[in-house]
Formats: structure tokens, sequence, C-alpha cells
């Protein structure tokens, strides 16, 4: 086990060397000169020049790259164009909003989801499974920004009870704060739900026909105690490999929910620096969003060995 | 399986037995005929003002009511069917292309040509698929030919590892060491005999991708970084529509409505054909 945490980290390193080189290429090949777009079209050229030549354009790219790793790994991802503000300091301060809604939307898909799958991976062909395997196709079927658009014509304009769109923050009173999440929540976490569903339906099934749960039978064990005591603990191992696979996917959903919804998040700071062609700025946000998306994956991956044993003591 | 019947119509007698699935399948056919001939079916110009019917509901004159220019929005969907699907079936050929030489070319030589290329479809892998996409077309620039570029290049990882794994079980089947056997140089055993056999599992993938390729195409439209106006596209018009949710919801909901009925009929066609082909079930 301990090899192959050593080989999974060292090809997760590679990974993340391989994102940030990408990230760089894509920053280079960008229209426009960086020294110019920070300095404004007012500047003279020596001021250009000078700027080029501080930030190591002047340089052959492969040093440009150096350089360019050393302050990613810094913390160092540039400056905006417009706000010339640093990059890394304008994500983190957008960056908790993002992964608050992630999470959130998560919670909400899973503790919808996986009772869902195992209902129905227990009343199997019955009506009520067939409700929760229409739901599944419905949820991955479902554009999240149509759906979104739905939520707020339904609970905000039609029926008043929560807010259409903005984020309130903590301290102004958790209630505002937990309502102004729930719609985006919802929107953003219905197609992991679909795709939970399915799943831990699908592995539940599998487990109920393992050997061990027609023992606990034989015994003579209620059928409560197989379910939660025996059948759910081993269905549910495979599903946090789901969940973690599907955490990119909610990133990235995030990127468009924020926008129908006007969260402060990355993904409305994304948008706007792509429609002002900020390139550092979307460069900033796509590195980071793939690193943390990397190292999650690792982290399932151990939970997943670490939750099965026959992993763990393979 | 029946006597004398040969594996392709057993699959499509199987396929039958769906009936979800034939039905989508019928839809998506529908939709196909929307697209090829648009203006046989359209009842109005979609491109043409007319301010005096703006943000009508529906009614007998205009099915699915007007937007905020007064054109008519069925006209402006079947019209907007054609990018849909024309984006769809453009960017999963090119990530199919893209993925199935890689995947296959790992697959059969393995070892370094293999860890390089599949590490260079976990790099693609590690970005979230829609981010990407966005990425790439804020470098490239708004138009209907970059979607169809960034939404292909985005789902090269998936078509890669699929086709890899299945050559992975192909190359150690007797008949490709029988074909190796007799001398067969490596180009003529993959074209001939490894690459046919990836083709199943292809097509269903093919059709998954097409519902999430149609899916991307209408969200960067509807971030204002696909399809640009006045050209209809399901994603730009949902995104025109929410401006008037409220006086107008018919202007957003339909547009969403398609793009739901698309992507739900790819998907239900996608597992009957997978169940299908399937030899389990």
């Amino acid at each position: 086990m301990r090899r192959y945490i050593v080989l999974r980290g060292a090809q997760m390193i590679l990974v993340m060397i391989g994102v940030t080189v990408l990230c760089f290429f894509m920053l280079k090949i960008t229209p426009g000169d960086p020294a110019t777009a920070i300095l404004g079209v007012q500047a003279s050229p020596q001021e250009v020049e000078r700027l080029r030549r501080s930030l190591g354009l002047d340089q052959p790219w492969f040093v440009q790259l150096a350089i360019w790793a050393g302050n990613v790994v810094r913390g160092d991802l540039g400056v905006s164009y417009i706000s010339k503000k640093p990059v890394g300091e304008l994500i983190l301060t957008r960056l908790p909003v993002t992964l608050e809604l992630t999470i959130f939307s998560m919670l909400l898909a899973v503790l919808i989801a996986i009772p869902a799958g195992i209902i129905s991976a227990v009343k199997r062909n019955t009506w009520i499974d067939y409700f929760f395997t229409g739901f599944s196709l419905f949820g991955v079927s479902m554009p999240s920004f149509w759906f979104g658009i739905l939520l707020i014509l339904v609970f905000s304009l039609w029926l008043g009870w929560l807010p259409a769109s903005g984020y309130v923050p903590w301290n102004r009173g958790i209630w505002p704060h937990v309502r102004s999440l729930i719609l985006p929540g919802l929107a953003l976490g219905l197609f992991l739900a679909g795709v939970l569903v399915r799943f831990s339906r699908a592995s539940m099934v599998e487990t109920l026909v393992q050997d061990y749960i027609r023992t606990a039978r034989a015994k003579g064990l209620s059928n409560r105690h197989i379910l939660l005591g025996h059948a759910l603990r081993n269905a549910l191992i495979p599903t946090v490999t789901i969940v973690g696979i599907q955490f990119g996917a909610l990133l990235g959903g995030a990127v468009i929910i924020e926008t129908v919804f006007a969260f402060p998040g990355v993904g409305t700071m994304l948008l706007t620096a792509v429609n002002q062609r900020d390139y550092p700025v979307v460069m900033g946000v796509t590195l980071v969003i793939a690193l943390l998306y990397t190292v999650t994956n690792l982290l399932v991956d151990f939970i997943y060995m670490w939750l099965n044993p026959r992993i763990r003591f393979g | 399986m029946r006597e004398g019947e040969t594996p392709w119509r057993r699959t499509l007698r199987r396929f039958g037995r769906h009936r979800a699935a034939v039905i989508a399948l019928f839809f998506l056919l529908l939709l196909l005929l929307c697209a090829i001939a648009p203006q046989w079916i359209a009842p109005y110009d979609p491109l043409a003002i007319n301010m005096q019917m703006r943000l009508r509901p529906p009614s007998a004159v205009h099915l699915l009511g007007t937007d905020d220019f007064g054109r008519d929005i069925l006209s402006r969907l079947i019209y907007g069917s054609r990018i849909s699907l024309q984006v769809g079936l453009i960017s999963v050929a090119i990530s199919a292309i893209f993925g199935v030489v890689i995947g296959i070319l790992a697959g059969y030589f393995g070892g370094f040509v293999d860890t390089l290329l599949m590490l260079f479809m976990d790099i693609l892998f590690a970005f979230p698929a829609i981010l990407l996409a966005i990425t790439i077309m804020a470098i490239l620039g708004a138009s209907t030919v970059n979607v169809m570029i960034a939404v292909g290049i985005v789902y090269i990882p998936v078509f890669a590892r699929i086709v890899r794994s299945v050559t992975l079980e192909l190359r150690v089947q007797d008949y490709v060491d029988a074909a190796r056997a007799i001398g067969a140089k490596p180009h003529r055993i993959l074209l001939r005999y490894i690459l046919p056999g990836t083709f199943g599992t292809l097509t269903v993938q093919i059709t998954l991708s097409l519902a999430f390729a149609i899916l991307a195409e209408a969200a960067l439209s509807f971030l204002g970084l696909g399809v640009q106006p006045p050209e209809p596209s399901w994603g730009s018009m949902l995104s025109f529509g929410r401006e008037w949710v409220r006086e107008a919801p018919w202007f957003s909901f339909f547009p969403g409505l398609a793009i739901f009925m698309t992507v739900l009929s790819l998907n239900l066609v996608g597992d009957g054909w997978r169940d299908a082909l399937d030899p389990r079930l």
C-alpha cells in the first residue's frame, strides 16, 4: 500500500507540474503584450521596455517558464491588467465563496441522492424505484443554468420564499446567509444528485447479493440491521470516489451558477476577466481550480483506500 | 440469441425493447430534420424583427411566443437546433478522432508511449471541462468554430481513456496474436483488428458525449462566449430571455426545454444502446 501511495503521489506531482506548464503556454499564446497591457497605451516605449525586462519577458521561453513556475510555487500569479492588483490576492478574496457554494451543493446532493439510491435499490422495480431513476435521468440532463432560472422564477418571483440573487455573508446573520445559498446550491447540486442516485443504487444492488449479506440474513438479523450495519458501509465506499471525481465538475459548474445568481466568487471574476481580456486573472483562476481539483482527487483516492480494507491490508 | 440472427440485428432488437430510448431516438430524428431543413419547418424568418409583436405570450399566431425583438421563438429554436447539432457533432468528432488515435497508440504500444500520452491526458483531465472550455474560448475569442474546437479539446481524454482500456483487452486476444504471428505490420493490426473492436464502446461514448457537448455549447453561449447574436443558439436565447424572466417567462423557458429534451434524449439513447450491446444483460 505504501508503494501505491508513493506512486500515486508522484503521478499527481507530475500532473500538477504539467498543469502549471500548460497554463504558462496558454498565457503565452494569448494576444497582446503583457507589459503594454499592465501600463496602458499611454506609457512610453522606455517604460514598457523596462517593465518587460523586470517581468523577464525579454528572456527565452524556457527561462520565462522557470520564472513563472517559481512564482507560482511562491503564490505569485502575476498582476491583473485591469485592477493592477496581484492575481493571487484577488483569487484569495473570492475563492471562499466559490468553495462554500461547491461544498454546500455537494452536501445537498449527497443528502438527497444517497438515501434515494438506497431506497431505490431496496425497493427495486417498484414505483418508488422508477421515480428515483427518473429523477436521476432528469438531474443529469438538466442544464444547471436553466434549472437555476426556473428556481428563481418559482421560489423567488412567484412564491417570494428565497432571494433571487446575491450572496449574504456570515456576519449578516446565519439564516440570511443560508437562505442565499439554497437556490444556487440546488441548481449546482442537481447534476451530482442525478449521478449519485444512479451510482449508489447500482452499488447497493450489487452489495445486497453478496454472500455476507445472505449470511447475515441466515443468522436472522433484521432487515434494518443488515442494511445499516452491513450493506450501507460497503455500498458507500465506491460512492466516495464518484463524489471526488464530480468535485471538479461542481467547481466548473459553479462558474456558471455564480453568474446566474450574481455570486461574488471566482466564477464571476473569471467571466469578467474573460470579457476584459484580463489574461493573468483568467489563467490564475484556471490554474488554482485545476490544482485544487488535482489535490482533491488525490485525497479522495487515499480516503477510498483507507475505507476499503481489501486495499488497506492488501 | 435467436437462430440465424446477426449480432447487429440482435442489438437492434434489444434496443427496440427500450421504449423510452426508441421515443427519444424519434425525437432526435425530428431534431435532425429541423437542423437539415429549418426553412421547410420554421413558420417565420428567425431573424425577422417586429417590434409591434415583442414579448407576446404563446398564441395561435406565435406558438411559443415572441422575444424582445418580436422574433418568433419557435422559428429561432428550429434554426437553433442546427447550431446545437452542428457544434455537438463536430466537437465530438474532434474528441473522438484525437481520442481514438491517442488511446489506441497508448494501449497497443504500452511502455513509454503509454506513460507519456496518458500523462498528457491526465493533465488535460485535471481541468474541470467547462472551465477549460472557457479558458480556451478566452484565448481563441468567441465564435461558433472556436466553440467546436474548445469543446472538442476538452473531451479528448475521455475518449483516449476508454479506447486505451478496450485496446489493452484486445491486444492480448488470440486473433491479434495470430495476425502478429503471420507478420502483420502494427498499422495493419491497429486498423484491421483492434480499431473495429472499439466501435461498440465508441458509439455509446459518442452518444453520451454529444449530450455533454450540446450542454457545453449551450453553457458557453449562455455566458456570452459562444455563438454570437443575432445567430439563434439555444444557450444565447436562454441568456437573453433571463433578462425578461418576470415579464415573459416563455422567452427563457422554451430554449431551456429544448436543451433539456435534447440532452435527455441523447442520454436515453446512449443508455439504451449500451444495454443493447452488453451481452450480460
